[in-house]
């Protein structure tokens, strides 16, 4: 296996990463191995060379691990033996020209998908998300935010929040039937609405909703929920410009508390909120890096930034 | 004070008051305007309770349809086979409580005897006791739905396909029940009854005994339905219907939500079934004809779906109407029910009761537009 770039940022003194995303400035590689990730159970296979993670920020608590993925439809291979590991808190954009797998890595990972062979781990390696049905990802920490704004019409802005709303004691049919509203449940939603600013359409039917404020509040479903990895797939598309900025804004918040991935055509987008991105091509990881290095990299201006 | 909370959610207090006033006209005023004398011009003659029972059974039946079809958006043309099942659970039990007053004197179903057997088959045992028959009732159909619909859901059976497996089901059923082998009496099913706990089937007050327990049923079904559509359940359910992989993706296993509603919905109907025999007196394989399904889901259709209330409107409605029209004009109610089915879809995709929201809608506006004026110079 080789040994890809590394683009280690500095150690910071904490070893909670949470709140704090991993700095943008690049420093000299560093070796490689992951030894001192915080993750239970992660010793290297004494038979393998410990997994060499593309662009892990800093030895630190991993947010999300995908390991040597491979999807193949029909014989085509969507995604070919991709490995991506993102520190706790970290935000990181995927991009790629049309049909590179972003969107089957977003599958795979939040089990709509099953990979042919691979894995997929949260914070710890206790689960394989790929052995784990929609639901089970999503009670662990998996949210998702669909390429078209997907909320649920016939709900009003404040129902479709309660639905995503995180629950103690999981989402069973009868705890579900029996369940209340309690208080912290309404201030959490209340404390959603004001950051999405959908508060003063608290009771509009979410289909009514513009398509800007769709996105907001599918945004502002997953923030409900509270996962610890967030796939939010193209959430400026159709956007206008202010919107666009507010978005960024709303990613932007996301990250350093929860792991952020976004996927996203819009380069300019992409330039605002960057911090690492990896490129993929056909199903492999091109490249991985820094916005700035990515830009320069001749390989990537071919395949996709192009002009 | 939490308990008033959660009832208001139902329905707010005007929705009480027309709930309240409701129950009272089907379970007291009815059953009194039959007691009174035969000159009382507005008396409900004997033979009218079964009559009105047996829609009130319809109406169960059609809640129970807007449970899954309206609400979860699954569309069954199998609801029949559980209201079918239901009532054969209460024919036997009916069967069995009259042994040795058959046609031919024997302890088993005359129509056992006419077939020459000798012994009671394994699965007529315990249909004598009523109570065991009225487990039957739920424990039957429920068990199917929740089997059927576990496999179905979790194989992700949808739309028009789900539909067609259901209708399917309900059409094998029907054959296998036409069958004499298959000991419910074949194509003439169970009839003949005699008595149910110990009380005469033709004893006016066994019937008015019935059509209030109808009623009362009724009533039950509609504010368990309500407590099921306005529970967080019940939102879960519409965005299942909605936008499914969501749910899906927000950690609710959609699967065990349908299987959930689905098999509620199969046990509805299937005690709406077991009230429905004893009043028609009969119970035979034709309720399980996939016709019986469509119209069960026609009713709801016309009556507005995902309302409970236009569904069960719509069965009152659309049955008062065929018994007239195919007592007045015995070929022309099929097409009547064709015509109505094509201009409530073409023109009124919400149903009857969509109409009152139109109305409502157009009034707000005709208001604002008042005030706008008033507001001007």
């Amino acid at each position: 296996m080789s040994v890809p770039p590394m683009d280690a940022t500095k150690p910071s003194d904490t070893d909670d990463v949470a709140g704090v995303a991993p700095d943008t400035q690049p420093t000299a590689d560093t070796s490689g191995i992951v030894k001192d990730l915080e993750v239970e159970g992660v010793t290297a296979k004494s038979s393998e060379p410990p997994i060499q993670p593309h662009a892990v920020a800093e030895p630190g608590p991993v947010g999300l691990w995908v390991e040597e993925l491979t999807v193949s439809f029909d014989g085509f291979k969507a995604l070919d033996n991709v490995t991506l590991i993102l520190a706790r808190g970290e935000l990181r954009c995927i991009i790629g020209p049309n049909g590179a797998g972003k969107t089957t890595l977003m599958d795979c990972i939040t089990g709509k998908t099953k990979p042919d062979t691979g894995q997929v781990f949260l914070e710890s390696r206790a689960h394989d998300l790929t052995e784990l049905s929609e639901c089970q990802i999503a009670e662990l920490g998996v949210g998702r935010k669909f390429q078209r704004p997907t909320v649920f019409p016939q709900h009003t802005v404040y129902e479709n929040c309660e639905l995503a709303l995180k629950v103690k004691g999981g989402r069973g049919v009868f705890r579900t039937l029996f369940a209340r509203m309690d208080r912290a449940g309404r201030e959490r939603i209340d404390e959603v609405l004001d950051i999405i600013g959908l508060k003063d359409r608290r009771h509009t039917k979410a289909g009514l909703l513009a398509h800007g404020h769709k996105q907001w509040l599918e945004i502002g479903m997953l923030l409900a929920m509270d996962p610890k990895v967030l796939l939010i797939d193209e959430p400026v598309a159709g956007m206008t410009q202010p919107e666009m900025e507010r978005t960024a804004e709303l990613v932007q918040k996301l990250a350093g508390e929860r792991t952020v991935v976004v996927v996203e055509h819009d380069m300019e987008f992409v330039r605002s909120i960057a911090r690492q991105v990896t490129v993929l091509h056909e199903g492999r990881i091109l490249a991985e890096g820094p916005m700035a290095e990515i830009q320069s990299n001749p390989r990537v201006i071919e395949v996709y930034l192009g002009t | 004070m939490r308990a008033r909370e959660r009832l208001l959610q139902f329905h707010d207090k005007k929705g009480w008051l027309f709930f309240g006033v409701a129950t009272l006209i089907t379970t007291v005023l009815i059953p009194l305007l039959n007691g009174m004398p035969k000159s009382f011009p507005l008396a409900v003659p004997d033979y009218m309770m079964p009559l009105i029972g047996k829609f009130l059974c319809f109406g169960m039946a059609a809640i129970a349809m807007d449970l899954i079809w309206g609400y979860t958006g699954i569309l069954s043309l199998g609801h029949g086979l559980f209201f079918a099942l239901g009532g054969y659970a209460m024919g036997m039990y009916l069967m069995r409580s009259m042994a040795g007053e058959g046609v031919y004197r024997s302890s088993l179903p005359d129509f056992m005897v006419f077939l020459d057997w000798k012994t009671l088959p394994w699965y007529w045992h315990g249909f004598e006791h009523f109570w065991f028959a009225a487990a039957m009732v739920l424990v039957v159909p429920g068990l199917l739905a929740f089997v059927f619909g576990w496999f179905a859901f979790r194989s992700r059976i949808k739309g028009v396909y789900l539909s067609i497996v259901t209708q399917a089901l309900t059409y094998a059923a029907m054959l296998l029940f036409f069958q004499n082998a298959t000991g419910f009496g074949g194509n003439n099913g169970l009839t003949d009854f005699k008595r149910l706990l110990g009380h005469s089937l033709q004893d006016p007050a066994t019937k008015k005994a019935l059509y209030v327990t109808s009623a009362i049923a009724l009533s039950g079904t509609y504010l368990l339905a309500r407590f099921v559509v306005t529970s967080k359940l019940g939102r879960v359910l519409t965005a299942v219907r909605d936008a499914e992989l969501k749910t899906r993706f927000c950690g609710y296993e959609s699967t065990r939500y349908k299987t959930f509603v689905w098999t509620l919905s199969a046990m509805l109907c299937a005690v709406a079934g077991a009230l429905y025999v004893p009043q028609v007196g009969i119970i035979n394989p034709s309720e399980m004809q996939p016709s019986n399904s469509i119209e069960l889901a026609i009713w709801a259709a016309v009556g507005g779906r995902g309302t409970l209330l236009g569904p069960l409107l719509g069965a009152l409605f659309l049955n008062g109407a065929k018994s007239f029209l195919t007592a007045a004009f015995p070929s022309a109610w099929l097409y009547v029910l064709g015509g109505i089915f094509v201009g409530v879809t073409l023109f009124l995709p919400q149903g009857f009761l969509g109409l009152a929201d139109v109305w409502r809608r157009r009034r707000a506006r005709a208001a604002a537009a008042a005030d706008k004026k008033a507001a001007g110079p």
